[in-house]
């Protein structure tokens, strides 16, 4: 009568559990945990014919040939511009923003629906805008560049660069003038929303304290703000730096599909993805596909170490 | 109607550290059809665990448990039938009043089915004709009638305050017409008055619809006066199953006899030494029945202490200390020769003061001796 | 007295700021509505000389924009439908559910939760072609229908129903499943609605995977589509038509995030304090 009790269960155990996870699970492994492996595979096998599969030998000459080329190292360069530059300066005005709009609050709501709208904009929308405004000759910045007396900017312009190492690089830091500003334009709305989410979290309760303290504003911020602040400047930061190093339509819509203006043929704009995406576009070259494998493992390779490089460096300054 | 059998159930966990937590120890109770029973016992007696085998939530390690004659060991909680009211009610908070006692009818696979053939029933004798719809508002109607709450059944749960909403709670446990029924401390989160009125309604309606109820608790004034029956756990151990008085009066062992009443028992060390109990040195009575000699501990209640006014020679001889008065209850606390305290009520005929000298004596069958194990040698 | 000046300077900082996102917009939208000539003055005017709506039209025609939107709205309800499906299932387990291997189960999706996209595309593009799916909606849905981040949206805000809750709920006769329909889905619905709109404006803007599956223009979405038209560097850009398909493009997103803002902030902020 009595039947035989195995290890007991509580009650939402569930033997039926699998089938919740199995849609996810089979999109997961084909789309993802695949992929993730056979990128790592294919980057070691040289020469790899798409088609076919075939491929001349394990080898990891790859990492060498990439590492050697001079397109690699302008994209390298150009992506470290964004995460290095473009993310902080974009933080520290979101910051500023978010604080403001923390302080105000009649219209914080509908200031920061405003703020948030390049997040929902297109991203090849958004670059053919700021590529004309940017236009030498009919672009908006130029129009009031000379409004206030100055000399309009050829911002985007390949006149001249290949035979001239000065011109080259004037032209390239116009270039990357335009796709800073972009790149702002873009990183402040997302970067104020998460900020003032972290702000409005911070207990009143230690603002208070500070008052009746007799606390200066510089104080407070230094000493409150900031640091119950932390965890969210944290996330910002390594979320906003690993967006960064993945950035491609941006640079693509702004500059074209040649990464740069006409007349440059280095591929002045290029990014890490872009150098991705360009070696996976001819596809059917031996070797392209395993490139661009190579090039893959090579990006995942410089986030991880450069994120672990962040989370080590900031640990101690991060308060929860 | 349905009665529970609790055979030999047994409830290990394994706990943080991987050791065996026994919470339940081979409890065998046999909880009558119609009855009204509580579990009792302080926190972590195993009362809620047993609450919540007999409801299926969680497993049994060892034993079995009977509905009727039905075994019901390995069945699903939503298979049970068993209607459950809980301390923090559990109300669903996207639904109103009457989706939430509405619920279990309309959501309810096997219940939807019970009510759809009494549907068919209920129209074949009236010669009626009502939608299943109409049905199930009947039935929601009546269960909200029964504790009241008819007027409130559009709001939403927060909208209520807790009496109401346990009240609800006890009305979404009972619209399925559960042939047993588990209430899990639900009046501990009531104010005081709203407990005692809320008990009473619980008792009411449990006579009424003679549901099969077990009512877990760890206030032993509720249980005293609206149980049937009551068992006293003690980690995970039954000490004691039978009448609130019975139980009250006959405690089969100290822990029993101190976990109930209020004042708690007087516990008076003494001695027996030839069969009479000594009290601090002196001989105080002789022992109904023989017993080795040994140190023991006196327990006898409050209200069966009376100042021996005959004062032919003092049988219990203790000095007033203080006179407190609590609402109308006057309650006297004296010292004995040996520093023991007892305590006794004052009687207001002859009341007594601070520093005088009363002789005490006990009522008919209520001097308990317990020995220092806490087992109780003999009452009389 | 310095309380009132600091607040002035901050709020005219604020509008300031405010402005300076907002040009791009208006440039955007005026440039569409100048006529051909006024596009190409130099330097050129700030409000266009005479509104020509016309642009619009001409957009439409230079290019299948029709159909662009047309595959962004079937791609999108299919990824938002399976996606959202797929992420309510796994969440309601992880969340709720005792099973064999949870722990390890869920922190593999963590991990994907960090892998990039970009190292993804390469085979998945390869999978794709090997498959013949090349220019098919299904090459555009299915490898957007896993998202690790919107589970662990959903089974963060799915654990803050009370334990007590599902308890009462199976007492009451309700299998799991039914649990998850008629309790666990009514409180948690704004998080749904967060995750399905991120995933409708992850298709609208998202430019890398469909330009590299869809090479047939019938097939385009609408980022991939609008590059194609206006290649930078290709001869002669008829800016006035560039732009008018650019404000085509981005209004429908626009006004979907006016109208649920709410639960596209709150779920960006959500996933942002979690960290």
């Amino acid at each position: 009568m009595v039947k035989k009790r195995k290890q007991q269960k509580g009650l939402a155990y569930s033997r039926t559990a699998f089938l919740y996870l199995l849609p996810a699970f089979v999109l997961m492994a084909i789309f993802i945990l695949y992929p993730m492996l056979n990128t790592i595979i294919v980057s070691s096998k040289y020469d790899y014919r798409f088609l076919t599969g075939e491929f001349a030998e394990f080898s990891f000459k790859h990492y060498v040939e990439i590492i050697k080329d001079p397109i690699f190292r302008r994209a390298c360069l150009n992506t470290v511009f964004m995460v290095f530059v473009c993310v902080p300066a974009s933080m520290l005005s979101a910051l500023l923003v978010a604080l403001g709009l923390q302080s105000i609050k009649k219209f914080r709501n509908f200031l920061a629906t405003l703020y948030y709208l390049p997040q929902v904009t297109n991203v090849i929308a958004a670059g053919f805008v700021f590529a004309l405004i940017f236009n030498n000759n009919f672009g908006l910045l130029n129009m009031l560049l000379e409004r206030l007396g100055f000399e309009p900017v050829a911002w985007i312009s390949g006149v001249g660069i290949s035979g001239s190492q000065v011109l080259y690089n004037k032209s390239y830091m116009r270039c990357l003038f335009v796709l800073f500003t972009y790149s702002m334009w873009q990183g402040l709305s997302l970067k104020v929303i998460l900020f003032l989410g972290g702000l409005s979290s911070i207990n009143p309760q230690y603002y208070q304290a500070a008052r009746i303290d007799g606390t200066s504003k510089w104080n407070v911020f230094r000493k409150i703000t900031l640091p119950l602040l932390s965890p969210t400047t944290l996330y910002v930061y390594v979320t906003s730096s690993i967006t960064a190093f993945k950035s491609y339509s941006a640079v693509v819509a702004l500059f074209g599909d040649s990464y740069g203006p006409a007349g440059d043929n280095t591929k002045m704009m290029i990014t890490l993805v872009g150098y991705i995406m360009d070696q996976l576009g001819d596809y059917l070259k031996p070797g392209a596909v395993s490139m661009a494998s190579t090039a893959a493992v090579m990006l995942l390779f410089i986030i991880m170490v450069l994120t672990a490089l962040q989370l080590k460096i900031t640990h101690r300054r991060v308060h929860y | 109607m349905m009665q529970v059998r609790l055979e030999n159930v047994t409830k290990e966990f394994v706990g943080k550290r991987k050791e065996t937590v026994v919470a339940v120890e081979n409890l065998d109770v046999e909880i009558q059809s119609g009855k009204l029973v509580g579990f009792l016992g302080p926190s972590g007696c195993g009362k809620t665990t047993t609450l919540y085998m007999i409801a299926g939530i969680h497993t049994l390690s060892k034993g079995n448990i009977w509905f009727g004659d039905r075994q019901v060991n390995t069945l699903a909680p939503e298979k049970r039938g068993v209607g459950m009211v809980f301390q923090n009610y559990a109300l669903y908070p996207h639904l109103s009043v009457f989706d939430n006692i509405a619920f279990p009818i309309v959501n309810s696979k096997d219940i939807k089915k019970q009510f759809q053939k009494e549907l068919v029933e209920y129209n074949k004798e009236k010669k009626s004709n009502i939608s299943f719809k109409k049905f199930v508002e009947m039935q929601v109607f009546s269960a909200a009638d029964l504790v009241e709450i008819r007027d409130y059944l559009d709001r939403k749960p927060s909208e209520l305050s807790g009496g109401q909403q346990q009240r609800v709670a006890i009305a979404r446990a009972l619209v399925k017409k559960p042939k047993i029924l588990l209430l899990d401390e639900p009046l501990s989160n009531l104010d005081a008055r709203l407990r005692l009125q809320t008990r009473d309604e619980i008792r009411k309606i449990q006579i009424k619809t003679g549901i099969t109820t077990i009512f877990v608790t760890h206030d032993q004034e509720e249980s005293l006066t609206i149980c049937d029956q009551i068992v006293i756990m003690r980690d995970g151990i039954l000490q004691q199953f039978g009448e609130p008085q019975t139980v009250f009066d006959y405690p089969v062992n100290q822990f029993v006899a101190e976990f109930l009443g209020t004042p708690p028992i007087n516990i008076i060390d003494a001695r027996i030494k030839n069969n009479v109990i000594q009290l601090a040195g002196e001989d105080w009575r002789e022992l109904p029945e023989p017993l080795d000699d040994q140190p023991v501990r006196l327990g006898i209640r409050a209200e069966s202490l009376r100042i021996d006014h005959s004062r032919k020679f003092c049988e219990l001889c203790a000095t007033v200390i203080e006179v407190s008065k609590l609402g109308g209850v006057i309650t006297v606390v004296a010292q004995l020769k040996d520093g023991g305290i007892v305590k006794f009520f004052q009687d207001l005929a002859n009341p007594v003061a601070v520093s005088d000298k009363v002789s005490l004596s006990v009522v008919k069958n209520a001097t308990m001796v317990f020995n220092m194990e806490g087992g109780k040698l003999v009452q009389w | 007295m310095k309380e009132r000046i600091f607040k002035l300077g901050t709020v005219i900082f604020l509008i300031l700021v405010v402005l300076l996102v907002l040009i791009p917009f208006y440039w955007m939208i005026a440039t569409a509505l100048k006529s051909e000539a006024e596009a190409l003055r130099t330097p050129p005017t700030i409000i266009p000389v005479a509104m020509q709506f016309r642009n619009f039209i001409t957009a439409l025609e230079l290019a299948p924009f029709l159909k662009y939107f047309f595959n962004t709205v079937i791609v999108s309800f299919f990824v938002v439908l399976i996606s959202t499906t797929v992420s309510v299932l796994a969440a309601f387990a992880f969340s709720r559910l005792e099973f064999a291997g949870k722990t390890f189960l869920f922190s593999v999706v963590l991990t994907t939760m960090m892998v990039p996209q970009e190292m993804l595309i390469i085979t998945n593009f390869a999978t794709i072609a090997h498959w013949g799916w090349m220019n098919s909606y299904q090459a555009l849905i299915f490898p957007f229908c896993v998202n690790a981040f919107h589970i662990y949206l959903l089974r963060q805000n799915m654990m803050q129903i009370p334990n007590e809750l599902y308890i009462a709920a199976r007492i009451d006769g309700l299998s799991n499943f039914r649990f998850l329909i008629k309790v666990v889905f009514p409180q948690v619905k704004s998080s749904i609605y967060t995750v399905m709109l991120l995933s409708l404006i992850w298709i609208w803007n998202t430019y890398a995977w469909p330009n590299l599956v869809t090479t047939q223009d019938s097939m385009r979405l609408v980022s991939n589509g609008l590059k194609n038209v206006f290649t930078q560097n290709a001869g002669v850009i008829q800016y006035e038509l560039q732009m008018a398909s650019a404000t085509m493009v981005t209004i429908p997103l626009v006004i979907v995030f006016i109208c649920f803002r709410k639960y596209i902030l709150s779920g960006v902020v959500k996933g942002g304090i979690k960290g």
